[in-house]
C-alpha cells in the first residue's frame, strides 16, 4: 500500500477537491488542490433509469453516486479521461465517486460498464459506500482500489479494519466524529490512508444513515407543527425543549441569512484548527472539501483557504492560530470558534 | 404466519409488555398508537404470545443496556422461555467496549444468541473473538433509501417504470451484496419499510420491524442537546443523560415547506415521531414482502415503566 503522502508543496497532506468539468483543473490544481474526486453519470445510465424528458439541472431521478445533480458530474467519458490525463501530468490523483447509498441488482449491469471504461482509461481510485459494490470491485477489479466513502460512516477501529477485507486504500471519516475518535483510529491503523472532511457543508443527521430522498427535500430542513409527550408523567419545559430545537435545527442551516446559498460562508463546516494535532499523522493523508454541486469560484475558495490552513499547521501554528484566521476568514459568522456550531470535529482539539 | 419478537433496550417495557399484554400501563397517546399496532402484529402471528426477544438498541449506543440488566433479560428470557437476541448500535470505542464485555459473557456461558448488528466493526469484533451465534443484518445496513413523505402514486409518477422498480429493490438483494452477506455467514436481514413490498431473496429469511419505520439518524440527538451548556452544545462525548426517556415528539409535516417539491411531486401531510436520536415514522400496515418469517414489534417508543426495572442503571 502506498502510504507516501507527501504533496509537492511538501506540507505531509493532500488536499482533495470536487472538480465536475475539465475547465475547472488549473484553477483548482493552482488554488492548491492535490487530488481531484468526481462524479460520473454516462448516457446509458440515464435512458436506464431516468426519464429524459423531465431531467433538469435540479437532479437525476435515480443517482449514480451520492450528489445526484447533472451539474455536479461529468457527463461524458471523453471529459472524464481528459480529467484523468490532465491530473496525472500534474502529478495529482483522480477519485471517481460509486457511492450511491445503496445499489440494488439493476444496478450492476451498468456499473460492470463504468468500472470497465475506467478501468480502460486508467483510473484506479473509486469512492464506494455499498458494501456489496466493494465487495463486487474486489472480486473483479483487483487493480482498482477502494476508498470508504464517508456515508460508510467508520467511528471505531473495527470497522476500518473491517474493510481491509477488500481492496481498501483509504477511509474517508465521517462528518459526525470528534477529533479525539479520529486520531484512535488513524493511530490503530497505521497501514491505512484516512481522511477527512476539512470545509464542506453540515447536516444534523448522519448522511450515512439518512433513508429521506433528497429529491423531495431534505428531511433536516422540513420545518414541522410539533408536540412533545411526557414518558414518565414529568412536566416538560416547552421554553427549553423550542430553544434546543432552535439550536439544533439551526446546525443544518446556520449560515446568515442574508448571504446567498452560492456564497462560501453558507452553512460551513469546519475543521481547520484540528490540523494542529493531526500534522504529524502521515496516514491521515488528505483533507477534503466537499462541494460538488458548487460553482468553480466557491470551489476555488475553499481550496485555497485550506491550502492556507496548511501552509500555517505546518509551519507549526498551534490551534488557537488556527482558530484566529478560521475566524478571520469567515469573518460574516460572527460566532464560528466560539461556539461548536460549525466544527466538524467537536470537543478536545485543544488537548 | 410469523414468529413474533419484541424489541426494546428497556428492561421493564419488555417485561410489562410480556406481563400484560395489551392492558400495557400507557402514559402517552404514542403509547396507545403502539399498542393498537401491536394488536394489529398479534392478528398476523402464528401465536400471540412472543418466541423472541430482541433486546438491546439500533440506533444509539448509549441506550444499550449495561451487563447487570442484560444479565437480567437473559434470566427473564429463560424463565419465559424466550430466546434471546441482542441488538446492537452504530458504534464508537464507547460502544465496542461495551458490546465486547456482552461477547465475553456470552461466550462465558457458551451461550449462541443472535446478535443483529448495525455497524461493520461489530462483525470484525464478532469474528476476532470466534462468537459462534449466527449475525443478523441490522437495518440501518441495508441502506435503501424510502421516504415516508412521497405516496406511492406520486412515487410512480415521479420515476419511470425501470427507475421505480430499481428504487423498489433492496440493496442487500443484489447478486454481490448476497454473496458477501453468505460468505460472513449471515443469512437473516432485517428491514423496516411497509411502503414497498420489497422482493427478497430467497437465501435469507426477513425479520419485519413494525410499526417503526426509521426516517433519519444520527449522533447528534435533540434531547441529548437539553442538558448541555452553549459552548459545547455539539460536542460527541459520552455524556448523555438519557432525556429520551422522560420526553418524546411528534413532528406534523409541513409547516412551511412547500407541499409540492421542485419537480412538482406532491410531499404528503403525516406525522413522524422522533425518539432520542432518531425519526421515525409509524407505519398502519404490515406490507410485508417475501420470505418474512419474523415480526419484530418495536416496543422501544413504549413509555418505559417506573414500577418494574432490573435495579440497574444503564452502564455498569
Amino acid at each position: 500500500m502506498d502510504l507516501n503522502c507527501t504533496t509537492k508543496k511538501e506540507i505531509g497532506k493532500k488536499i482533495l477537491a470536487p472538480i465536475s468539468s475539465i475547465n475547472e483543473l488549473d484553477s483548482l490544481a493552482k488554488a492548491g488542490a492535490s487530488e481531484f474526486y468526481c462524479g460520473y453519470v454516462p448516457e446509458y445510465w440515464n435512458e436506464a433509469f431516468n426519464g429524459i424528458e423531465i431531467i433538469s439541472d435540479y437532479r437525476y431521478q435515480i443517482g449514480l453516486n451520492r450528489k445526484d445533480s447533472p451539474k455536479a458530474n461529468v457527463r461524458s467519458l471523453a471529459e472524464l479521461e481528459k480529467i484523468y490525463v490532465a491530473s496525472k501530468q500534474r502529478g495529482i490523483d483522480l477519485f471517481l465517486t460509486l457511492n450511491a447509498l445503496s445499489y440494488p441488482n439493476q444496478a450492476y449491469k451498468y456499473l460492470r460498464m463504468i468500472l470497465d471504461e475506467i478501468s480502460d482509461i486508467g483510473v484506479r481510485n473509486v469512492i464506494v459506500s455499498d458494501v456489496g459494490l466493494m465487495y463486487f470491485i474486489s472480486n473483479n477489479y483487483p487493480s482498482i482500489n477502494l476508498t470508504v466513502s464517508c456515508l460508510a460512516q467508520v467511528t471505531n477501529s473495527l470497522a476500518a479494519q473491517f474493510y481491509k477485507s477488500f481492496n481498501l486504500k483509504r477511509i474517508v471519516f465521517p462528518r459526525h466524529i470528534n477529533a479525539k475518535e479520529m486520531i484512535e483510529i488513524v493511530k490503530c491503523n497505521p497501514d491505512i490512508e484516512f481522511e477527512f472532511f476539512i470545509l464542506g457543508g453540515k447536516c444534523i443527521y448522519d448522511d450515512g444513515y439518512c433513508r429521506c430522498n433528497h429529491d423531495f427535500g431534505p428531511f433536516c430542513l422540513d420545518t414541522f407543527n410539533d408536540e412533545f409527550f411526557s414518558r414518565n408523567h414529568s412536566m416538560i419545559n416547552h421554553n427549553d425543549m423550542r430553544t434546543t430545537e432552535k439550536d439544533f435545527y439551526r446546525w443544518s442551516v446556520n449560515y446568515p441569512i442574508n448571504i446567498p446559498i452560492e456564497d462560501i460562508y453558507r452553512n460551513i463546516g469546519c475543521s481547520i484548527c484540528l490540523l494542529s494535532r493531526i500534522i504529524e499523522l502521515n496516514n491521515l493523508c488528505s483533507v477534503k472539501i466537499a462541494g460538488r454541486g458548487k460553482s468553480l469560484a466557491v470551489k476555488q475558495s475553499l481550496v485555497k483557504i485550506a491550502s492556507e490552513a496548511l501552509e500555517l499547521a505546518s509551519s507549526g501554528a498551534d490551534f488557537l492560530r488556527l482558530q484566529s484566521f478560521v475566524k478571520q476568514t469567515f469573518e460574516f459568522n460572527s460566532d464560528i470558534c466560539d461556539t461548536d456550531r460549525y466544527c466538524f470535529t467537536r470537543g478536545d482539539v485543544s488537548v | 404466519m410469523c414468529e413474533l419478537a419484541l424489541y426494546s433496550s428497556n428492561y421493564g417495557v419488555i417485561v410489562n409488555l410480556i406481563k400484560q399484554k395489551l392492558s400495557y400501563n400507557t402514559i402517552n397517546g404514542i403509547d396507545r398508537l403502539l399498542i393498537s399496532k401491536y394488536e394489529l402484529v398479534l392478528q398476523s402471528c402464528s401465536s400471540r404470545y412472543p418466541q423472541y426477544v430482541y433486546f438491546g438498541n439500533s440506533f444509539c449506543q448509549y441506550k444499550m443496556p449495561g451487563l447487570q440488566e442484560l444479565k437480567a433479560m437473559i434470566d427473564f428470557c429463560e424463565q419465559e422461555d424466550l430466546k434471546f437476541v441482542l441488538v446492537t448500535p452504530p458504534l464508537s470505542a464507547y460502544g465496542a467496549s461495551l458490546c465486547k464485555v456482552f461477547l465475553e459473557h456470552f461466550i462465558a456461558i457458551n451461550a449462541e444468541f443472535e446478535i443483529v448488528i448495525n455497524d461493520f466493526g461489530m462483525l470484525k469484533l464478532i469474528n476476532d473473538m470466534k462468537y459462534p451465534g449466527k449475525v443478523i443484518l441490522g437495518r440501518l445496513l441495508d441502506k435503501t433509501v424510502r421516504d415516508y413523505r412521497i405516496t406511492d402514486l406520486e412515487e410512480q409518477n415521479y420515476y419511470t417504470e425501470k427507475g421505480f422498480d430499481y428504487f423498489s429493490s433492496l440493496a442487500s438483494t443484489s447478486d454481490s451484496f448476497s454473496g458477501f452477506l453468505i460468505e460472513n455467514n449471515i443469512t437473516r436481514i432485517e428491514y423496516d419499510c411497509s411502503q414497498h413490498i420489497y422482493k427478497g431473496n430467497g437465501l435469507f429469511r426477513y425479520d419485519f420491524i413494525f410499526p417503526t419505520e426509521y426516517i433519519t439518524t444520527g449522533r447528534i440527538c435533540l434531547f441529548g442537546l437539553l442538558e448541555r451548556d452553549d459552548a459545547s452544545l455539539f460536542d460527541l462525548d459520552n455524556s448523555c443523560t438519557k432525556q429520551c426517556n422522560k420526553v418524546i415528539q411528534v413532528l406534523s409535516h409541513p409547516i412551511s415547506y412547500p407541499k409540492r417539491n421542485l419537480l412538482g411531486e406532491r410531499i404528503r401531510n403525516t406525522t413522524a415521531i422522533r425518539c432520542g436520536n432518531t425519526v421515525y415514522n409509524i407505519n398502519n400496515e404490515l406490507n410485508m414482502g417475501e420470505y418474512v418469517d419474523r415480526i419484530i414489534f418495536d416496543a422501544d417508543l413504549l413509555s418505559p415503566p417506573n414500577v418494574i426495572s432490573a435495579g440497574h442503571g444503564f452502564h455498569q
